[in-house]
């Protein structure tokens, strides 16, 4: 049965039915609420009542302490002049930009690899996913932070060819770069993926290439990329909506300054400042909901996009 | 799931409902009143909230025990966390209108939660002894003339030097009783010098301490008492500027390194590790240090003053509460925690307790008590900070005005971009005052 022909299906009220027949129906309905209940009082207690709240509160000058009072657009008008609300802009856009394409091909190029049908693949797969869920930790940010620290690991290995000893995290021109590293290196779960969709990949296609006398770049290219482009789809709109919500890393490696020189003032590393460093809540909800606008539309951005390169073998 | 339309719609409503309720809750958590003035007959449970290392924990919790003995009916719950994270749960914990009801508080933070109402005028209570601290002293725990915080310890900035350091290098502090900046800058380079760049000679001036007293030495202030940034922008400008010549004359640690050490706990810092071996630190944490360094030598010496061989006129120190203890405008037990408070900051079984530790003690009688079971390096710090309290001329330190609580950050960040090269001094002085002015208007 295709997906058009339940929704149909689906869609037909129960007209006619014997009265019993819906008396069962309105039962299942009312078991179905008791069974979604946990969801939906999560849902409303602490998802949608605290956004709206929230989009209250952005036009306000809420300090956490007193009564909010509003305030019109003052919130608004105030990020136009806000220069660190601008350079935490640039941060985050900077590491969206670039670390969201190269950990995709950090996990592209690893699940390619896997996909060799080499022995011992389990082990390899669990291993090289185990940054993923790790990545988000403040044990591995600490980590970084030592790693690229002054006495850190990165410069012992630098020294034995003579490089300098610098402190990575602590230089305004390499602290960001540490950390786009360290989200590359959080590759396990779109590598996953791909290896999944690698995996659908008819070998049929292969053979009749190879046939044909396509090498193996150019099977890569017109088979395995185009087949693989709604994984790549997927990957790229969840690693840009969880890139641009990133906080742990940077909060960690920047001791919750963001610095230095603001080098890693991440967005909502700089609304978390806002909020309850400075006590200005009512503009950090106004911040809140800037970051949901932009996300939202890199979203709708990307899903228009995909009509264009974007290709479902189906 | 086939909903059917009544249901439907159902669910809509109990939605929007759903939500006003969250809406209401959040209301519901604004400005709960103060209980009543007097002690109740009743077993109470009182919280008490502060900042602090693993030392602090175990004394605290003698203390706190001993007071439960003393009060049968009073218990008290700890809870505590380091400087960074404390302050934003004090923060989350009064938006939810759920604050601890003696909090430890500290003079960056003093206006921004008695500005806006969450502390308890201490002014009246009748189970705090006022008259113990020095009036000057007191004065600093006022706001807008309301007594909001009870100062627990003073402590006051002073450079330490790890002798054990210099010894090994074999090198000789300078006369430090008459000494100029640049006397200092010179010994610093030779330290690098002398160590093969293992060992820095100094720590440029940070935060906003080190930047008063540095005001100070110029007849200048950062805040007056009235709530405002009065700081000259040339002030600023020397100040960073005695930090590039530091850089430049490599007398101190590389720019990033400085940068990176600029977030790094105490006994991870430069001081501790012994990659530096003087840094202008508070006189109560002496003692954390030497510990931190592992044995290591340190003692506490008077700030250069002046330049070119002529000191400055004031030397510019000053006398800091360490801490204060504030207590919430929202507590049920006002009278319970006044008496917890009145006890943590005079009673003299406790006071043997507690030592030095929160710096040293302010009332008069509680640091008699305590001065003779000092550790070496806490007693040099009392005699510091006493020596000081002697001939300290210049007014009390003024708290930050509300709005410029995050002044240590911002000083931070500016200090930086000098650093680095981004702005020069000049620039970076102009804009942090104006900041600071813009900060402290609009919380106003």
């Amino acid at each position: 049965m295709s997906i058009a022909e339940l929704r149909r299906v689906a869609s037909q009220r129960p007209k006619g039915l014997p009265r019993a027949a819906r008396r069962a129906d309105e039962r299942d309905n009312k078991a179905a609420l008791v069974f979604l209940l946990p969801w939906l009082v999560g849902l409303l207690g602490l998802t949608l009542g605290p956004m709206l709240v929230s989009l209250y509160l952005s036009f306000t000058d809420y300090n956490l302490l007193q009564a909010a009072h509003f305030t019109g657009l003052d919130n608004i008008v105030h990020m136009v002049h806000d220069a660190r609300l601008h350079q935490s802009l640039k941060v985050t856009f900077t590491y969206v930009i670039t670390g969201v394409p190269l950990q995709l091909a950090a996990a592209l190029g690893l699940a390619l690899m896997l996909d060799r049908g080499m022995r011992g693949l389990t082990f390899y797969r669990s291993a090289l996913y185990l940054p993923s869920l790790l990545g988000g930790s403040v044990a591995i940010a600490v980590l970084w932070r030592i790693i690229f620290g002054d006495d850190g690991l990165v410069n012992d290995v630098l020294g034995v060819f003579g490089v300098a000893s610098r402190s990575w995290v602590g230089d305004p021109d390499t602290a960001l770069g540490t950390v786009i590293l360290l989200h590359v290196w959080t590759f396990g779960s779109p590598m996953v993926i791909f290896l999944a969709g690698l995996r659908q990949i008819p070998r049929e296609y292969y053979e009749a290439a190879a046939t044909d006398g396509a090498g193996p770049l150019r099977q890569f290219r017109s088979i395995t990329l185009p087949l693989l482009t709604p994984m790549i789809f997927f990957n790229l709109v969840l690693g840009i909506i969880g890139a641009f919500q990133s906080f742990t890393q940077a909060f960690v490696v920047s001791g919750g300054t963001g610095g230095p020189t603001d080098s890693t003032l991440f967005y909502t590393l700089y609304l978390y400042q806002e909020g309850f460093g400075s006590f200005r809540m009512g503009y950090a909800s106004a911040l809140a909901w800037l970051l949901l606008i932009i996300v939202g539309a890199f979203t709708a951005m990307n899903f228009w996009a995909s009509k264009y390169w974007v290709f479902y073998d189906d | 799931m086939l909903l059917k339309r009544g249901t439907r719609r159902e669910s809509v409503s109990m939605l929007v409902a759903a939500a006003l309720t969250a809406l209401s809750l959040t209301g519901c958590a604004v400005g709960r009143e103060t209980g009543p003035d007097r002690l109740s007959r009743d077993r109470v449970t009182i919280r008490l909230n502060w900042w602090g290392a693993e030392e602090r924990q175990k004394l605290t919790a003698d203390a706190v025990r001993l007071f439960e003995k003393k009060h049968p009916r009073i218990h008290v719950r700890m809870e505590y966390s380091d400087w960074t994270g404390y302050w934003d749960r004090l923060a989350t914990m009064s938006a939810a209108g759920d604050p601890p009801d003696v909090i430890q508080m500290d003079a960056l933070y003093l206006s921004a939660y008695a500005d806006r109402g969450a502390l308890l005028d201490l002014g009246k209570s009748k189970f705090l002894d006022r008259g113990r601290l020095p009036a000057k002293l007191l004065g600093t725990g006022r706001y807008e003339g309301k007594l909001y915080a009870v100062p627990n310890a003073v402590t006051a900035p002073g450079l330490a030097v790890n002798t054990t350091l210099l010894d090994k290098l074999g090198l000789k502090l300078p006369d430090t009783k008459s000494w100029t900046w640049s006397e200092y800058e010179v010994f610093a380079a030779k330290v690098n010098r002398v160590s093969g760049g293992k060992v820095a000679g100094a720590l440029p001036l940070a935060g906003s301490s080190a930047l008063e007293l540095f005001a100070r030495q110029r007849g200048d202030r950062l805040f007056s008492d009235d709530g405002h940034i009065v700081l000259r922008p040339e002030t600023l400008t020397a100040f960073w500027n005695g930090a590039d010549r530091l850089i430049k004359s490599e007398a101190t640690l590389s720019r990033s390194q400085l940068a990176d050490a600029a977030v790094l706990p105490l006994d991870q810092s430069p001081l501790a590790t012994g990659k530096a071996a003087t840094s202008v630190i508070f006189a109560s944490q002496l003692a954390a240090y030497a510990a931190a360094s592992g044995g290591d030598e340190f003692i506490l010496v008077d700030l250069p003053s002046g330049e070119k061989g002529e000191q400055a006129v004031d030397s510019g120190q000053f006398i800091k509460p360490a801490m204060y203890w504030s207590i919430s405008a929202q507590t049920r037990h006002p009278a319970e925690s006044a008496l917890l408070v009145n006890f943590l900051t005079g009673d003299m079984q406790t006071a043997k307790i507690l030592g030095a530790e929160r710096g040293l003690p302010a009332v008069p009688a509680v640091r008699a008590q305590v001065a003779g079971s000092l550790s070496s390096e806490d007693r040099r710090a009392a005699e510091f900070v006493e020596s000081i309290e002697n001939k300290a001329e210049g007014p009390a330190l003024a708290i930050a005005p509300t709005g410029a609580n995050d002044v240590e950050a911002s000083l931070t960040r500016y200090g930086q971009e000098v650093m680095f090269g981004r702005v020069s001094a000049k620039d970076a002085a102009r804009a942090f005052i104006k900041e600071m002015a813009d900060k402290i208007y609009s919380a106003g």
